[in-house]
């Protein structure tokens, strides 16, 4: 079972850095402090973030969200490297890249992940179109969903966009304003240019500027790096989101 | 047909263990199920007018049915309104308290409000649907709103669209989400509870609420559930 460690938080850390997530604490084990698996597991992945405001990517880390975890539907654990939007971090521009995404903060835009996994947590809000093998959602999405294997909406999930994808899972209580198709397996998304994900984990205060370090081809992601300027959190209320996302669920 | 007649299927009701005879009683344990002659001739519309239709479903989201549709090649829309119209009176609210007393935005009508949720709800194209799926949300719309949602359906659904309606003859003990079970089954899922429960139409009101759209069929079920089927 998922569940965050809250012993583990440094009191000296605001309160809206990520606390370290063990997904499956093992049977006994009294210590709360974080574990590193030295090798891997098929049950247990634990992510630790790093106290550093930026953080490395491609950390072997896996990302398991509340849901995934004991549900059938949610498909084994993948090997590749997360990156993290973490709560407090605003982005605005396209991401796009390989590996797993989660979104804790905001992200508007666009986000392509053609070979990974996008999990937008409870507290996330995704302003965007999201495309990748895998989404799932527990937060809030305003923007279309392409997935190319599934989409899992759990039951805290608002989603206000199409859905297109081979299989999906909508929990009770989940919410979707929009569209759903199916589509073959594999249709969606098209391959993407071959550009690394610039995205970063932040795990420090919310007063601090995040710079976003590009890998690979700069300039190409140039515009998804620029906006990481704030890392106020600039939730629109209510009647802001209904009114900006209206037309969003109406047409083909 | 007759808005008293009782169904030639047999009256609807909820789940009962022992067999009845005729094609009447769910056999579905363990759930608050009942039969839905309305879902029943909804889908044989829906499919008649065309094989790949669009439905908009305005109860809940449920995987079951969404699959349902999927499967028969139906493409599905779907926006829960009583949540959205809860969740709009509430942020409504909240603005008003912040309001001043006796400033112009402080003094707002129903009408208003109906007017500005339908701002950015309901927002499809002319003649989109096949079909909508309303369950029992007339029953729970204030006398303001209530006539801008039927015009507004009248409006995006297409020409022979159909729209099936449930409508409470007593007033509910709870608030019930929809569940599509299967081609003639629906379940009941007790929800926390939105919105209260309106007021209960007469016949007659029924027919007058739905006064562009042509009248198809009722059923009468045993439960005091009305199911209309009205087309364009």
């Amino acid at each position: 079972m998922w569940r965050k460690t809250a012993d583990t938080k440094n009191p000296s850390q605001s309160s809206n850095v990520p606390e370290p997530v063990t997904t499956t604490p093992k049977a006994g084990q009294n210590s709360p402090a974080p574990a590193t698996p030295a090798s891997p597991s098929p049950i247990a992945q634990t992510y630790t973030p790093t106290p550093a405001p930026v953080s490395t990517q491609n950390s072997g880390a896996s990302y398991s969200s509340p849901a995934t975890a004991g549900n059938p539907f949610a498909s084994a654990p993948r090997a590749s490297s997360v990156s993290v939007i973490g709560a407090g971090l605003k982005i605005q521009g396209e991401i796009t890249g390989d590996s797993d995404l989660v979104v804790e903060g905001e992200a508007h835009g666009r986000i392509r992940m053609v070979n990974g996994r996008v999990t937008v947590a409870a507290s996330g809000h995704v302003n965007a179109d999201i495309e990748a093998v895998e989404i799932s959602v527990e937060g809030l999405v305003q923007g279309g969903l392409k997935a190319s294997d599934r989409v899992r909406l759990g039951p805290s999930s608002r989603v206000q966009g199409s859905v297109m994808t081979p299989r999906i899972a909508i929990e009770d209580g989940a919410r979707l304003r929009g569209k759903v198709e199916m589509i073959r397996a594999g249709e969606v998304p098209a391959p993407a240019p071959k550009i690394s994900t610039p995205v970063t984990k932040v795990s420090t205060a919310p007063a601090v500027t995040t710079p976003v370090t590009p890998t690979g081809a700069a300039n190409a992601n140039a515009n998804a790096a620029k906006a990481v300027d704030a890392v106020t959190p600039a939730i629109a209320t209510e009647a802001d989101q209904l009114k900006s996302t209206a037309a969003r669920g109406s047409g083909d | 047909m007759s808005w008293t007649a009782k169904s030639r299927y047999g009256p609807p009701g909820t789940v009962t263990t022992a067999a009845k005879p005729g094609p009447k009683t769910s056999v579905e344990a363990g759930g608050n199920i009942r039969v839905s002659n309305g879902l029943k001739e909804f889908l044989w519309l829906t499919t008649e007018e065309s094989k790949q239709g669009r439905l908009l479903d305005l109860g809940a989201v449920f995987q079951s049915t969404v699959m349902f549709f999927i499967e028969r090649g139906f493409r599905l829309s779907t926006e829960d309104m009583m949540r959205s119209w809860k969740e709009f009176l509430t942020s409504e609210e909240e603005t008003m308290r912040k309001m001043q007393v006796g400033s112009e935005g402080a003094r707002v009508s129903q009408g208003m409000l109906a007017g500005k949720f339908l701002d950015t709800n309901l927002q499809y194209p002319e003649d989109s649907f096949h079909g909508v799926l309303a369950w029992d949300l007339f029953d729970y719309l204030d006398a303001e709103l209530l006539p801008r949602v039927m015009e507004r359906l009248y409006t995006i659904l297409r020409p022979g669209g159909a729209v099936l309606a449930l409508f409470h003859s007593k007033t509910p003990e709870r608030f019930n989400r929809y569940k599509i079970v299967d081609g003639q089954n629906i379940e009941l899922i007790p929800s926390p509870t939105l919105a209260v429960h309106s007021r209960i139409f007469q016949n007659r009101e029924i027919l007058d609420i739905f006064g562009k759209f042509r009248s198809s069929k009722t059923f009468v079920g045993r439960d005091q559930v009305r199911e209309a089927i009205f087309l364009k």
